[in-house]
């Protein structure tokens, strides 16, 4: 696809490599730091001896958090979260989207709709309310406590609804003549030019429902039903050593140093690499242009 | 006749956002009548409609505390810096990577700058103490080496905001430039093929072509940030300010959890997130007719 | 956290910890116990217990739990299975069922939602502040009665011994929650410096803040880690004045300060933060900073990193309570094996003996709801506790209801929310351990006292150098025989043990920093002009109307 286009000047175009690089570099410094302190000794760890590279090389951590049922078991909870919470949420996004993209002509309650979902962004009653309509509608303690609440995210709606209006008239207007109602021209015109915008919005879902923590501590009744990050919290959280006992301090020590959590946080990190550079491919430009010609 | 055909081909929309239009109305509108906690003296037990009014009294309590215009000030302008550079520089390196042409690289460093995203403050905390350190961190380190002396970078409350949008964009760009790459994909190549007829360079072509053409994205983020412009970043304040910062580090959200949500000052919370939410949505209001007239674009 | 409400809980139950895991080798007891594995319904039978009158048919008790990560159970254990749960239905005829069980970080939070969404156990813990806004709701059930009835002597005499515990749990003369008790006195802070240091250079235990500051002074110009490198710290200090570790309130106890407590001066109790004493602390500190004897950069470093920094060995002192050995103290032996910490008195600038500042141990209280039938089941339960595992010099007993030597990251008492603990038993225990010691012979010692003497035996007969940890907290001359004299006379109490006033809840979430700030900047080189402005601020700013509430607050609770 570039040959179409001019590069840069060879000057400006090292200049761009390297000034990218050194950004690659800056945010790989923390993971590798991570990674380093993972396969550390915990006393090499502990006095801050580890930069980017492993002090007194082992695999304990990896060891320990590996046969600690808790952590796995809170794992495999976050897994069937995203395969469950994400596709939802892509499916309801895909679905507020479409009627939010179309002009006001063809939808009058666009304006009316398109505030509705917004404002629910900016405003909340707080914790209490959430919580108790939570418990009303029977989820607390529910697997689906982590899914149904909020299944749709607003912020993607935008995105995706934005996306749409993008594409071609013309299109649309086609398939249109051709007697294709709204869920046709979704489903077989749009959808099928909106790779990028897809994936990227999966990605979206996909971290997120990876990374929430705070509602599996708050609406599961046990901590065996925490998923990973909300099990995370409990042992990477500085503990607060006023609120323990000198006994908690020593266990806490031996579950919590530095390189157990090290081990736990890349553990953690390792379903979203994967997921990533899969999605990646539908991040690059000409889509759509082949999508329209062809 | 004509209304009814227009109805009934409007019928599938409605159809479409039922679920969703449901589900909101019951996790999100429901919760909302939590609002009027805003203005009672919340008691365990007594619920919604059982605690007694207090009128503004909850809104009184936040303006008596001493430094609240200061705390308030503090989190516009860590929040305002942080919303633009939130902007700026993902637009920036989504160009930047636009320009590369070898997949590889390309495709390299977009998944290397968008790790630090999933690193929690808490740990960052830690490793932003330690490299950011006057006497020992490696960027003070560097920074010596062109002649510039050691700058506390968390310990000095001239310099303590900055910082906090710096790491903060440096934990974010990445993952923000990921939408900014995807808005770029939708602009058509036919316009790229025109211009390198007409001789464009590829710089003419990033002004003319690349950057009208994400635009709309660049608008529609920036005015969705307007949501956020009280929300300064709790986490990463929390964790990694001091005492030495306090005068210009101080944000709305420690300044509420030092009031305490284990004081259960419910009523007080509420009303500070309902400020924050008639202040955000002012300002996207305000920013949505802007953007109309100015721009004749139509956010959503 | 609010150095006002928040406490230091340090339980009374043994360390036998890592440190045993570690020993277990070199000094196993002659075990006369079966490995107890889960425990079966006849375990109760052959073990003698007090058992109070029997609920019978059964009655249910719902209830609520905060777990913490190092929970941990052996066979079919859960939490809704355990000894304890077992103990309470089979012998007291009560059905604890937990409703939800969370983790510790958690538990304030879903503990009020829990409750304002309706949802009220029939027994739970809650903090002061709760216990406060749940009585004014109207959600308690009254407990005056019971406790007049039921409390056991052993009960009565445990939430006596710190006269402060039961006032707490009482509003308006009624008693609402049962205090759960622990030692005040290990809030109180000691002066822990690097014995081998002093050794190698010569130095003899500090008498005064004068020595104090001479031997902080010599820690950093005269090598003391031995690598030749100006890399060591005089006094270690976090950001935090109150943190339990690397505090600066031990060091202005030195000074007859008291930062962030309320005491009695001339009549009516002060705050100790906006007192002329703070000076003279002030100066001294920003003298030793201005010499290099403190962390250039203590301003921005929390308990974390200061603990990495004793990792790295290059603490010479620091100011905290008496469990530092436990952590962090302990992690300075990472790189130098033979690191050893001395606990010492806090030394006094003047002729005037120094007190170490120390606030009241009670931070929860057990509750039952109002309108539960049986009220006096919480009182059962508590009975059960302290005449039976308080004091208990039953082996058998204690590892079947606490854990026992096999599993020592088995904690059995973490299964139930009624755990309360002796305040003097910790200053007891530690008697008799030295008396053991000092005869050779620990028989008659309960079974984790005798871990105890193990492990300092090891350390002064087998060299087992990780031991140090017991022999400077429970050894001769250990942290406990100092805070012994702090009870005695060497202690001043934080007087105000309420929960925070009208005008302190609002205005003290700033004030505080304030003072925080202030504090900070000066030791790094403010004028000390600061600090006055910062007291007349202080009482500008809602400290006069603090204080008038506090003294009033003092005149009700006598």
């Amino acid at each position: 696809m570039n040959e179409r286009i001019v590069k840069l000047p060879f000057f400006e175009n090292l200049l761009n490599l390297a000034v990218l690089a050194l950004l690659g570099l800056l945010c790989a410094f923390p993971i590798v730091h991570t990674l380093a302190l993972s396969f550390s000794s915990a006393s090499a760890a502990a006095s801050g001896r580890v930069a980017i590279w492993p002090v007194e090389f082992t695999t304990q951590a990896y060891q320990f958090v590996l046969e600690n049922p808790a952590f796995i078991k809170s794992f495999g909870i976050s897994i069937a979260r995203v395969l469950v919470g994400a596709p939802l949420n892509m499916l309801l996004t895909i679905l507020v989207a479409y009627p939010l993209s179309r002009s006001k002509a063809e939808f009058r309650a666009r304006d009316f709709f398109a505030w509705f979902f917004l404002l629910t962004v900016l405003f909340s009653g707080g914790l209490i309310p959430w919580y108790m309509v939570i418990r009303q509608t029977g989820l607390i303690d529910k697997f689906w406590a982590l899914i149904i609440p909020g299944a749709l995210p607003v912020f993607n709606v935008i995105l995706l609804a934005n996306s749409f209006r993008s594409i071609p008239k013309e299109l649309e207007e086609a398939a249109a003549m051709d007697g294709a109602g709204h869920w046709t021209i979704l489903f077989r015109v749009l959808l099928p030019l909106s790779w990028p915008i897809l994936a990227t919005l999966t990605l979206f879902v996909t971290v997120a429902h990876w990374n929430s923590w705070f509602d599996g501590l708050i609406l599961m009744n046990s901590p065996d039903k925490y998923p990973l990050q909300s099990y995370l919290q409990t042992v990477v959280i500085n503990p607060d050593p006023r609120m323990l006992t000198e006994r908690d301090l020593a266990l806490l020590q031996l579950i919590s140093n530095r390189t157990t959590r090290a081990a736990q946080i890349f553990i953690a990190m390792v379903p979203i690499l994967l997921v990533y550079p899969f999605l990646q491919r539908y991040f690059t430009a000409g889509v759509k242009l082949g999508a329209i010609k062809g | 006749m004509l209304l009814r055909k227009k109805l009934s081909r409007e019928i599938p929309l409605f159809v479409m956002l039922t679920p969703a239009v449901v589900l909101v109305l019951v996790y999100a509108y429901a919760p909302m009548v939590g609002i009027v906690m805003a203005f009672q003296r919340v008691l365990p037990g007594k619920g919604i409609f059982g605690s007694p009014w207090v009128g503004l009294d909850n809104f009184a309590f936040i303006l008596r505390m001493p430094n609240i215009l200061q705390v308030l000030w503090n989190t516009i302008r860590i929040a305002g810096l942080k919303a633009a550079a939130g902007v700026v520089v993902p637009v920036t390196v989504a160009l930047m990577l636009n320009n590369v042409t070898s997949q590889a690289f390309k495709r390299t460093v977009q998944t290397i700058i968008y790790l630090p995203h999933f690193l929690s403050w808490v740990i960052l905390a830690g490793i932003f103490i330690d490299i950011l350190s006057p006497s020992e961190g490696v960027v003070n380190h560097i920074l010596g080496l062109v002649g510039i002396p050691p700058i506390f970078f968390l310990g000095n409350d001239k310099v303590f905001p900055w910082t906090m949008v710096v790491t903060d964009v440096w934990k974010s760009f990445g993952f923000g430039a990921i939408v900014y790459l995807a808005a770029l994909t939708d602009i058509d190549p036919t316009l790229y093929e025109a211009a390198v007829m007409d001789g464009a360079s590829r710089r003419q072509q990033t002004r003319h072509i690349t950057l009208p053409g994400i635009s709309g994205t660049i608008i529609m983020l920036s005015t969705l940030s307007l949501g956020n412009i009280l929300n300064a970043g709790f986490d990463q304040i929390f964790n990694l300010y001091s005492p030495l910062v306090y005068r210009t580090g101080d944000i709305i959200d420690t300044l509420v959890y030092r009031i305490g949500i284990a004081n259960y000052q419910y009523g007080v919370a509420t009303a500070v997130g309902l400020f924050k939410s008639v202040v955000s949505l002012l300002l996207i209001g305000i920013a949505y007719k802007l953007a109309a007239k100015w721009a004749d674009y139509r956010i959503f | 956290m609010n150095p006002l409400t928040g406490k230091v809980y340090v339980n009374r139950f043994i360390a036998v910890l890592l440190l045993t895991m570690l020993l277990l080798s070199c000094a196993r007891p002659p075990s006369p116990t079966p490995p107890p594995g889960a425990s079966t319904d006849d375990a109760f039978a052959k073990l003698s217990l007090v058992v109070p009158d029997r609920y019978d048919p059964p009655i249910e008790m719902s209830s609520v739990m905060a777990v913490d990560a190092t929970i941990k159970f052996l066979g079919e254990n859960d939490i809704h299975n355990n000894v304890w749960t077992r103990a309470y239905e089979q012998l007291l005829g009560i059905k604890v069922s937990y409703k939800w069980v969370v983790d510790g970080s958690m538990y304030a939070q879903k503990l009020g939602l829990s409750v304002n969404s309706g949802d009220i156990p029939d027994m739970f813990r809650v903090s002061p502040a709760q216990l406060h806004l749940f009585q004014e709701a109207g959600l308690l059930a009254d407990l005056t009665d019971v406790y007049e009835a039921v409390a056991s002597p052993k009960t009565r005499d445990v939430l006596m011994q710190d006269p402060t515990s039961l006032k707490a749990g009482t509003i308006a003369g009624r008693l609402w929650g049962i205090p759960l008790t622990d030692a005040a006195v290990a809030s109180a802070s000691l002066l822990w410096i690097r014995q081998d240091w002093m050794d190698k250079l010569g130095i003899a235990a500090p008498t005064s803040m004068a020595d104090v500051l001479e031997i902080s002074r010599r820690f950093i110009t005269e090598d003391p880690d031995g690598n030749n490198a100006p890399d060591t710290i005089g006094l270690c200090v976090t950001k935090s004045v109150w943190s339990a570790f690397a505090n600066l309130s031990g060091f202005f106890n030195g000074y007859h300060a008291y930062p962030g407590i309320w005491y009695e001066r001339n009549g009516a109790l002060v705050y100790g933060s906006v007192q002329p004493e703070m000076r003279d602390a002030l100066l001294a500190l920003q003298e030793m900073y201005a010499q290099g004897q403190l962390d250039r950069e203590f301003g921005v470093k929390d308990s974390n990193q200061v603990a990495e920094t004793i990792a790295q060995g290059k603490c010479g002192m620091e100011f905290g309570v008496w469990w530092n050995p436990y952590h962090p103290l302990n992690q300075s032996q990472a790189n130098y094996p033979h690191a050893f910490w001395s606990a010492f008195p806090i030394p006094s600038v003047d002729d005037v003996p120094a007190k170490s500042q120390y606030s009241s141990a009670v931070g929860a209280f057990l509750v039952v709801r109002n309108g539960y039938e049986h009220p006096e089941a919480l009182l059962r339960m508590v009975n059960f506790w302290s005449d039976n595992i308080l004091g208990s010099q039953d082996d058998e007993l204690r590892q079947t209801f606490l854990g026992d030597i096999e599993n020592p990251d088995v904690v059995l008492y973490k299964y139930t929310p009624v755990v309360l603990w002796e305040p003097n038993a910790m200053i007891d225990g530690s008697k008799k351990l030295r008396e053991a010691l000092a005869k050779k012979d620990p028989s008659g010692l309960d079974l984790d006292t005798q871990w105890r003497y193990r492990i300092i035996q090891a350390y002064f007969e087998q060299g087992t150098l990780e031991a140090w940890v017991e022999v400077a907290t429970n050894g001769p001359n250990g942290a406990v025989t100092i805070l012994e004299q702090v009870l005695k006379d060497r202690g001043q109490l934080n007087r105000f043990y309420g929960v925070p006033t009208v005008t302190m809840a609002e205005k003290m979430p700033t004030l505080q920093p304030m003072e925080e700030e202030v504090i900070t900047k000066i030791i790094m080189g403010e004028p000390i002009a600061m600090f006055d402005q910062f007291v007349e601020n202080w009482y500008r700013l809602g400290g006069t109307e603090i204080v008038n509430e506090v003294n009033l607050w003092a005149e009700q609770n006598p």
